[in-house]
């Protein structure tokens, strides 16, 4: 999908969640077969469970509709917080279950860039800010950047990410934290 | 702004909660309180959105997984667009509200409590006070109940919270005179059930309260006797007419 498909697709969606803040059902219907497969696929690699995500995904778009007027266009892009909601659902999901027995089976190289991985994904982000993004995450330490990874994307938790390195939760905490604080010095250069 | 709003515009604060809310990394309590927070400090709703548009970029290699076509149906059935064929129990349970399921649940408990923990309720006589506490999300979280007059407070832990390891729960009486909190107890870590023995001042202050409630505070119980911002769960005390011994 080039920019310009990038741009349409954010303003139709853009559109759609307006319409829903009018309490347009079709609109909401719409934004759902627009979105809810990407969306799934968020809510599957955090919880690696196909009916968990199914799950996440429906009390997801329930939270949308009943939450559709708190969308705003100049804080971000409609589709990063679409995909918000379903994380922070995921992440809640997950907490709640207390449930992950098998995370050592799971891969964490994926922030180093792979060509075989393919890139079905419909909402890109764009080039510069993704570049942009790689960029900053390599100049951090592997054990920074893989935590920060490890938690946005498959939402461990702490302690499941002490496990994984064999190193204390506190020791997690510490370079979550400076991971964070190098990548927003970076981010914002 | 109130204190403790004031106490999350700090920057180092701020910036804390709002990277690691994103990450999914703060505990579910601190999460629930973030997402009330961000709806008013504006600072802390702006670093959330940093960071959010920052880090969606992490998602660009996520297959697309087309949903079951029961996930719409449901989705909409539950938004009340269209509507569920449900069987009649179905129905039935639906009516209750949440709350009510949660006091329910809340009671059950205190009385399984009751069958399976004898050693802590042969009480001499009936049930005097209750207040059944609930979370945020009408959640019950804590059942406290006192016997007569014999000075022991049971607490049943009907959902154990999670809490970090530098953290202790706080049970506080809410005075029906002064509205004051007071602290009645720390709550143990571990267990399901506690008998927890007042002094006659601490009776008094069930006797003269409103609500309990519990905080999160640092590990140990609060040092400066007042309960933290941090309420996981409240509840109206509820005195029962009939255990008052005749004088």
């Amino acid at each position: 999908m080039n920019s310009a498909e990038q741009h349409d697709l954010a303003k139709q969606l853009t559109l759609l969640i307006g319409q829903c803040q009018l309490g347009d059902r079709q609109a909401f219907q719409q934004l759902y077969q627009l979105t809810s497969a990407q969306l799934n696929g968020i809510a599957y690699r955090i919880t690696q469970n196909l009916d968990c995500a199914n799950e996440v995904l429906q009390e997801a778009f329930i939270q949308i509709w009943q939450n559709c007027h708190q969308y705003r266009a100049d804080k971000g892009e409609p589709f990063t917080w679409l995909a918000s909601i379903v994380r922070y659902r995921a992440y809640d999901r997950l907490r709640h279950l207390e449930r992950r027995q098998n995370h050592n089976t799971l891969t964490f190289d994926e922030f180093h860039d792979s060509p075989t991985v393919s890139q079905t994904a419909a909402f890109n982000l764009a080039e510069l800010d993704k570049k942009q993004l790689d960029r900053c995450l390599s100049q951090l330490s592997d054990h920074h950047s893989q935590s920060i990874i490890m938690a946005y994307i498959y939402g461990c938790s702490r302690d499941e990410i002490s496990d994984y390195f064999k190193a204390p939760v506190n020791t997690i905490k510490s370079w979550i934290r400076r991971g964070l604080g190098s990548l927003k010095l970076c981010l914002t250069q | 702004m109130p204190n403790s709003i004031n106490r999350y515009s700090h920057p180092a604060i701020v910036e804390h909660l709002a990277s690691n809310y994103v990450l999914g990394t703060l505990t579910p309590h601190v999460s629930k309180r973030v997402d009330t927070l961000r709806k008013q400090v504006d600072v802390l709703e702006e670093n959330i959105h940093f960071w959010q548009n920052r880090l969606i970029g992490l998602n660009q290699q996520t297959q697309a997984i087309e949903p079951k076509p029961q996930t719409w149906q449901n989705s909409s059935e539950q938004l009340g667009f269209e509507a569920p064929k449900l069987a009649i129990w179905k129905r039935l349970y639906q009516q209750f509200s949440q709350a009510k399921l949660a006091y329910a649940f809340a009671f059950s408990m205190l009385f399984i409590g009751m069958l399976y923990y004898p050693q802590l309720t042969t009480q001499p006589t009936s049930l005097s006070y209750v207040a059944v506490l609930t979370d945020e999300q009408e959640q019950a979280h804590v059942v406290a109940s006192t016997y007569g007059e014999n000075l022991q407070l049971i607490l049943n832990i009907v959902n154990q919270p999670e809490l970090d390891t530098d953290q202790t729960m706080e049970l506080w009486a809410i005075s029906k005179s002064d509205q004051q909190a007071r602290s009645l107890s720390v709550i143990p870590q571990q267990g399901q059930l506690h008998q927890i023995l007042l002094t006659q001042a601490q009776w008094r202050l069930i006797k003269d309260s409103h609500s309990l409630v519990i905080t999160i505070e640092d590990e140990g119980g609060s040092a400066i006797g007042e309960p933290s911002e941090d309420v996981l769960s409240k509840g109206l005390c509820v005195r029962l007419q009939d255990w008052q011994q005749p004088s």
